[in-house]
């Protein structure tokens, strides 16, 4: 095997990457940084990761390979106080609006939906996989600072393809499931921090990873909105969840 | 029926509540590629430290969805495999009474 090498600017890091297969490169165009550019200490998936990467069977598939690699480089991001999620991140009034949720689940219909319903009111910074930027400290300097943590678009935009150049400040997440019924709750629980916890992309080889990702679990649920959104119906649900962020009590400062 | 973690198994807490989330190590030697896809099943299963089948009822009514006994059978499974494996113990009852 001769690996490629590629340079990438992830969520604002830049990241050094071997691949397997050269044709691979072609879904990391947008995130490639010009060859030559200096870098200043660019991340790369730890040897033992990388070892496990290597140990992966993806038979000749430069597409798995782009999938695969997610886990491993969200790993090697954590150290740069960043994270890969499986989420829908959308940008709604300056603030970004994370819609997470198992595949299949209806991420994309309710992006889709909301853009329908208020036409040019959501652009979408990523529509699969995003990058979230957060403090290395949850520490608020006053009582009603809140921590900020920037979502970032990724090369994995999902089937659709959706995705922006501009990172934005996390605004709420909702957490989305399918339902006997329409129904939208605050979730500012255990359960809520478990199910963000399991959207994170890891490859759960460094048990260090796996506590920092369940700190970073409970502190996002603490520090910043969370629904759960039950959904039977679209587009009645995503009218649902429009009327529940319109009327939300948005700190002045993200608008 | 508690258990308690070893190695392999991470034990930390999420929201204050003590959770057991199995590494890769642990889910490379059991029955990975099944139970991933319900990644977060399991972990509610792990936070709960209860048996499965329970859990997972309590998983289904929580988030609305219907009972899938393919899912319960491979998390069952799993959690079998691991306790077979070492990376679970199953604690004594008078262990769990006490904590």
């Amino acid at each position: 095997m001769n690996p490629t090498r590629i340079k990438l600017m992830l969520g604002g890091v830049p990241v050094d990457c071997l691949l397997r297969f050269p044709e691979t490169a072609a879904w990391f165009a947008d995130y490639q940084l010009p060859p030559g550019e200096p870098q200043s200490d660019p991340v790369m998936i730890p040897e033992e990761e990388w070892e496990s990467f290597l140990e992966l069977k993806l038979g000749e598939l430069p597409y798995t390979e782009y999938s695969a690699l997610t886990a491993f480089l969200s790993d090697a991001l954590l150290s740069q106080n960043r994270v890969i999620l499986h989420a829908a991140a959308l940008r709604w009034q300056g603030r970004a609006i994370l819609i997470c949720g198992e595949s299949g689940v209806g991420k994309s219909t309710q992006t889709a939906g909301l853009r329908r319903l208020r036409p040019g009111a959501f652009g979408v910074i990523c529509g699969d996989r995003p990058i979230l930027e957060h403090p290395s400290s949850w520490e608020r300097r006053g009582e009603s600072e809140r921590p900020t943590v920037l979502v970032h678009p990724s090369p994995w935009n999902g089937k659709e393809g959706w995705h922006d150049a501009e990172a934005a400040p996390l605004g709420g997440i909702v957490l989305l499931s399918r339902g006997p019924e329409n129904r939208i709750a605050p979730a500012r629980n255990v359960a809520a921090a478990v199910r963000l916890y399991a959207s994170f992309i890891q490859s759960s080889i460094r048990e260090q990873n796996i506590r920092s990702l369940a700190e970073l679990a409970t502190e996002l649920v603490k520090n910043f909105p969370v629904w759960t959104l039950e959904s039977a119906r679209v587009p009645d649900s995503t009218a649902l969840l429009l009327e529940t962020l319109e009327s939300a009590p948005w700190p002045e400062e993200q608008k | 029926m508690k258990y308690r973690a070893v190695e392999g198994i991470v034990s930390t807490t999420i929201f204050g509540k003590p959770v057991l989330i199995p590494s890769r190590r642990a889910m490379d030697r059991c029955n990975t590629i099944q139970v991933l896809s319900y990644r977060w099943a399991f972990t509610w299963n792990m936070l709960e430290q209860e048996k499965p089948l329970e859990l997972i009822l309590k998983m289904n009514r929580m988030f609305c969805r219907e009972p899938d006994e393919v899912i319960l059978e491979q998390i069952r499974a799993f959690e079998a495999d691991l306790c077979k494996k070492g990376f679970l113990v199953e604690l004594p009852e008078q262990e769990e009474q006490d904590g």
